[in-house]
């Protein structure tokens, strides 16, 4: 396989996409390609997208989101970022998408069918659509893994073809690939185990027999910020590892919101803080595991999220160089609103995490 | 980086102050532990082990072996839930009449045991007669009264095992006969 990635942080965006289509035609290495794919920025206007993307390219064989920021090896682009892959061998992407009516029946017999493939999923943000995917339920072990496109003032969607998908999930499903990934975490866990009394979805109501929201109340003294709280977030404790949550809302004496659910099986929760330092040495170790696990890496997925880019702040750009020193590959991503990897079989939507996805065609 | 630092200290303090809730809860369930430990769970007299245990250190007292007449027959005719109050009703007779250093304790079923302390045979018949006196009354309309044999030290013996089993022995002299009086020699 071979992957290049291009960007443009040109504001008009049909000069953004020629420019791309510019550079990806005088690079020697690549003279085709099977896939594109585009992760462009929210302030584009959308109903454009699929338009210039179908007139400069020439194309249908491409998937392209919306993002706030994404990412170009060791670049952090703001405008337009894309991914092109020609396979060498048997590889193979197939596009399939799937709306929140059919999470329940054609989206799980999908993901049954394909269980031995990477399939890499783009979910639009939206509560109850991820709530439905991560509470579907498998007898056997699945394979999911990707990131929630962000979503800001209503805009935050998917284009294929002639379809713009605002509500909705798309999974390019890899064949003849082999892969590994990574969810990396790094949050330090502190003090002892706090039983969860009543959660439903994404909101926390009780915690050790008291409102969930005292909890917020000590964190917030002489705060102003809930983004603050990022630096603390809560762990949800399972058997090998932890799931950390992002606040996003508080309603007082009432509730604590996050942008990730608590399902029937999260009992227990556990406070935790960010270190920058350990945060980057984590990225590291997992980075040099993943080397260690898939050899000769071709191309490396990274899904990151908004509320670890918070926390990074300048150190964010220190993440990309590690991970492109260490995997030696070309590496696409964006900042998403949420991560969403398979574990067993159990789909699971993780906050603050960065999720590596090495991939090398058979 | 003054908000992180404010943060780390709330964070901080959510942790010590749910600590400090479970070393109270520990210490809460050290107590029950404790009291399970020494004390019969139904009247919360001293059980049969911790008895003996308090007892070791006594030099002069009059042991009692103290047996409920007819409860069996309560029991049985009015249910579990009245033998139990029996039971308790009866340890906090005991309780009420023997003051100060005595130790009262459960020995299980409808036995009970009290040490008398500085009481020997001259003086304990006066005790004992008002004790079935009272027991009887409380328990007039349940039939109940006691059979009580009694042991002491120094002057039966000086070694407890054998107090004990001379006390025993006493009382069942008094159920086999008469039942509703005591023993003491």
């Amino acid at each position: 396989m071979i992957a290049r990635i291009y960007s443009s942080e040109n504001s008009i965006l049909k000069f953004a996409l020629e420019e791309i289509y510019n550079k990806i035609n005088q690079d020697l290495f690549i003279n085709s390609y099977d896939f594109i794919i585009f992760a462009i920025n929210l302030n584009y206007p959308y109903e454009d997208i699929n338009k210039d993307i179908k007139k400069i390219f020439k194309t249908n064989n491409y998937l392209a989101f919306n993002v706030q920021n994404s990412f170009n090896n060791t670049k952090i682009v703001n405008g337009v970022s894309a991914l092109f892959i020609k396979f060498e061998n048997k590889g193979k992407i197939n596009l399939y998408t799937f709306y929140e009516e059919e999470i329940d029946n054609k989206f799980k017999d999908f993901l049954k069918e394909k269980k031995d493939n990477l399939n890499l999923i783009f979910s639009t943000y939206d509560v109850n659509l991820i709530n439905k995917i991560t509470n579907l339920e498998f007898d056997e072990e699945i394979n999911l893994t990707g990131g929630v496109i962000p979503k800001i003032e209503d805009i935050g969607f998917i284009y294929l073809n002639e379809k713009i998908i605002k509500k909705g999930i798309v999974v390019l499903n890899f064949e003849n690939v082999e892969y590994k990934n990574k969810v990396i975490t790094g949050y330090i866990p502190m003090g002892p185990d706090s039983k969860i009394n009543v959660a439903k979805d994404n909101k926390l109501y009780v915690v050790d027999y008291k409102d969930a929201s005292l909890i917020t109340n000590t964190m917030l003294k002489d705060l102003d910020n809930i983004t603050d709280l990022w630096y603390a977030p809560i762990l949800i404790k399972r058997e090998n590892f932890y799931i950390p949550r992002t606040f996003k809302d508080i309603k007082e004496n009432f509730y604590i919101e996050f942008f990730g659910n608590f399902k029937t099986n999260d009992n227990y929760i556990q406070m935790s803080f960010a270190n920058k330092e350990i945060l980057l040495k984590e990225d590291e170790k997992e980075a040099k595991k993943l080397k260690e696990e898939l050899k000769n890496i071709e191309l490396v997925f990274d899904f990151s999220c908004v509320a670890r880019e918070y926390i990074l702040k300048d150190k964010k750009i220190e993440e990309q160089y590690i991970f492109a020193k260490t995997l030696n590959a070309p590496l696409f991503g964006y900042f998403t609103f949420g991560e969403i990897q398979s574990i067993k079989n159990e789909i699971i939507n993780f906050n603050q995490t960065t999720l590596l996805i090495g991939v090398r065609e058979c | 980086m003054l908000n992180e630092q404010t943060l780390l200290l709330n964070v901080i303090e959510i942790i010590t102050s749910k600590y400090n809730e479970i070393l109270e809860e520990n210490k809460f369930l050290v107590k029950k532990l404790k009291e399970k430990a020494l004390y019969d769970t139904l009247t919360h007299l001293l059980n049969r082990d911790e008895f003996f245990n308090r007892l070791k250190t006594k030099k002069n007292f009059c042991l009692l072996f103290i047996d409920l007449d007819n409860f069996k027959e309560a029991n049985d005719t009015y249910g579990h839930e009245i033998g139990d109050k029996i039971l308790i009703e009866f340890a906090n007779l005991l309780k009420n009449f023997f003051k100060g250093k005595d130790l009262i304790g459960r020995i299980g079923g409808d036995e009970f045991i009290v040490a008398v302390m500085d009481c020997n045979k001259n003086n304990i018949k006066s005790i004992l007669k008002n004790l079935l006196l009272e027991i009887k009354n409380h328990f007039k309309s349940y039939n109940i009264t006691a059979s009580i044999g009694a042991g002491f030290y120094p002057d039966d013996n000086k070694n407890i095992e054998t107090i004990i089993k001379i006390a025993d022995e006493r009382m069942y002299k008094v159920k086999k006969s008469t039942k509703n009086g005591f023993c003491i020699e």
